[in-house]
């Protein structure tokens, strides 16, 4: 059925030809063959990651947040968060701390939901955080629904990540 | 004697491409929205009997009952073996990818390096291409377009090989699947159709016309269960340089469609030759307007004009203008011509990519075909034509290659996505939201804990330039 051509050396034209055409597909599969490998061990490529519970947060990954609170984890625990990642320095924070710091509201109530506090000396430090952290000012009006308390004198309270 | 080597090879290229395609359509969990109801109706009926009755009813623009039949099948299955769903419909997602590939490559019947190489830019043309590479991202919870697919696919591979006594019947069922599966089910017939029209061994006018008698009996069927199809309003879709939502589509064309449904006809074609427009949305007029795209705009539209002007050169310089003198790779280009048009004719009443997916295949076998007969005219071509040719194959190869690559950036995506939505479907503090039926509530819990446990890689661990270049 096929006529084939480039009968002359290897070095043809028509054979560098069909080479050229077929390097992008050799080497896409011999990515796919490395990326099946890295999977076949358990670490594939662009796989999920090992995340404290405020990277999870910090990385807007509400699977992950899901995930770990439902197997145990506190949802007050501070953990270290990475430059990167973190709503200011590196540093530790809390999950609702890194949420209001990155003024996340949506994974600040998912955490609320699953039971993080937001006692009065807690709601504290997050109203004043939310006044230094580069996007805590899109949690505020979520901050105030959430005690009719006043707004306090920011002054004195230590705020995260150097309270922790 | 004829090498088997490079058809062996090519195999061993599709198998490790679609490989690591199905490994990454299987992290992707069925989604909440447009697959949770379905679901609860399948899993909730009696029997496949009363399902099949009541699902002829379920809309009055959609007849598929068979989609609820396999998702109730499939859960069934899982449930004695007491797998988990997402086990179940995230194998037969990838099995799907395998299955398609594999379909796609017999359909080529390969023989001999010119064909290897000219295979090697159509795999990245069908897998890079957004029409194809769309059904991975969602399941429905199993992908009907992909199944329609590779129903499609394997009526190419039947009515390109030797006439069987078993193609009919193979060609029927198949037929009659996907109508009932799905609408877009149409464009297996049109394969038949265009197969027979255009003289390919492997199907009959016998079966070409048992299979219209099958698409006869089909939209009788939907007059007599007074089931219109689906049009302008079920879908939202683009306009120009606005998209639509469905209400403000059926709004703004609902009374006179013609024009909406050409353009929209039109746009489906262009979009699976020139990757532009897409959803119904001409980025190149958003070039014009802003000075500016994105660079995702730039890669496709370069890539598809490489693939397309070979084409292009194909259709104008050798295929013969009498049907008469055409060769067997001559019937299969034009068939997929036919193909693609008619692609364009059923995405009429609004375009989303996965509705493009057949249209993509021809697309890419029709590259097949072309490239092909540039590579054979090499020995016959000046050094410089010889050059263009080779640069061509090899740019367009790498930037094919690229949206591929791209492909499984976007399943990740869509994976952390689908798993979020299941979180946020059923948030732990509100119980309001819950379903209060305890089976529909068993269910939801069910699947909501397999997506969370189903550990996905969040957006902010994905390379960052990654966006700009493979995300629309």
């Amino acid at each position: 059925m096929t006529k084939q051509s480039g009968t002359g050396s290897s070095a043809s034209p028509a054979t560098v030809v069909k080479v050229v055409a077929l390097i992008p597909s050799v080497v896409l599969a011999a990515v796919s063959l490395f990326a099946l490998g890295r999977a076949a061990i358990g670490q594939p490529v662009w796989g999920p990651m090992a995340q404290t519970l405020p990277q999870a947060v910090a990385s807007e990954n509400l699977q992950e947040i899901a995930r770990l609170i439902e197997s145990g984890e506190d949802p007050d625990l501070p953990a270290w968060v990475p430059s990167g990642l973190a709503p200011d320095v590196a540093g530790p924070y809390t999950p609702l701390e890194v949420a209001v710091g990155r003024g996340d509201i949506r994974d600040a109530q998912l955490l609320l939901d699953y039971g993080a506090s937001v006692e009065p000396r807690e709601l504290e430090v997050l109203r004043c955080w939310s006044e230094v952290a580069a996007s805590g000012g899109r949690a505020r009006e979520w901050l105030l629904s959430l005690s009719p308390a006043p707004w306090p004198d920011c002054g004195d309270v230590s705020l995260p990540p150097g309270r922790h | 004697m004829r090498s088997l080597a490079p058809t062996a090879l090519a195999f061993v290229l599709a198998l490790l491409i679609a490989g690591a395609l199905a490994h990454s359509a299987y992290q992707l969990p069925v989604q909440h929205s447009d697959n949770f109801d379905l679901m609860v109706t399948a899993s909730g009926a009696s029997s496949t009997a009363s399902l099949f009755v009541s699902s002829l009813k379920a809309s009055p623009t959609t007849l598929r009952p068979v989609r609820f039949v396999q998702t109730r099948w499939l859960m069934a299955f899982a449930d004695w073996q007491r797998l988990p769903y997402n086990v179940v419909f995230g194998g037969v997602h990838a099995g799907l990818a395998i299955a398609l590939m594999l379909a796609f490559t017999i359909s080529l019947r390969l023989s001999g390096w010119t064909d290897l190489a000219a295979f090697g830019v159509a795999v990245l043309v069908l897998v890079g291409h957004h029409g194809f590479a769309a059904v991975f991202n969602q399941a429905y919870p199993i992908n009907h377009f992909a199944q329609v697919a590779l129903c499609a696919s394997t009526t190419l591979a039947l009515a390109v090989g030797q006439a069987r006594r078993y193609n009919g019947a193979v060609v029927l069922v198949m037929l009659v699947y996907t109508l009932l599966l799905i609408e877009y089910g149409v464009l297996v017939w049109v394969v038949v159709a265009g197969a027979v029209l255009c003289g390919l061994p492997g199907l009959s006018r016998r079966i070409a016309i048992a299979a219209t008698a099958v698409l006869v009996a089909y939209f009788l069927m939907r007059a007599v269960l007074g089931v219109s199809m689906p049009g302008i309003g079920n879908h939202g879709s683009g306009f120009g340089m606005e998209f639509y939502n469905a209400s403000d589509l059926a709004e703004r064309f609902g009374a006179h469609p013609i024009g909406f449904l050409a353009y929209t006809a039109v746009g489906s074609v262009l979009s699976i030759l020139f990757s532009e427009p897409r959803l119904g949305l001409y980025k190149s007029l958003a070039l014009f307007a802003n000075g500016s795209a994105s660079p995702v705009f730039f890669i496709h539209v370069t890539a598809s004009l490489l693939t397309t002007g070979t084409l292009l050169w194909h259709l104008g310089k050798r295929v013969p203008r009498n049907p008469e003198d055409w060769c067997h790779r001559d019937r299969v280009f034009v068939t997929c011509g036919l193909l693609v048009l008619a692609n364009g004719a059923v995405a009429s009443a609004y375009m989303k990519d996965e509705m493009l997916a057949i249209g993509a295949m021809a697309y890419a076998t029709a590259v097949f075909i072309a490239v092909r007969a540039a590579i054979e005219r090499v020995p016959s071509m000046s050094v410089t034509r010889a050059v263009m040719l080779a640069v061509a194959l090899g740019l367009g190869g790498t930037l094919w290659g690229f949206r591929t690559v791209g492909v499984h950036y976007r399943l990740r995506l869509a994976a952390a996505s689908a798993s979020s939505e299941w979180v946020m479907s059923f948030p732990p503090g509100e119980p309001d939201r819950w379903p209060t039926d305890s089976r529909v509530r068993r269910l939801a819990l069910q699947l909501r804990t397999e997506a969370i446990e189903r550990r996905v890689i969040a957006r902010e661990f994905l390379p960052r330039w990654a966006e700009r270049y493979w995300v629309e």
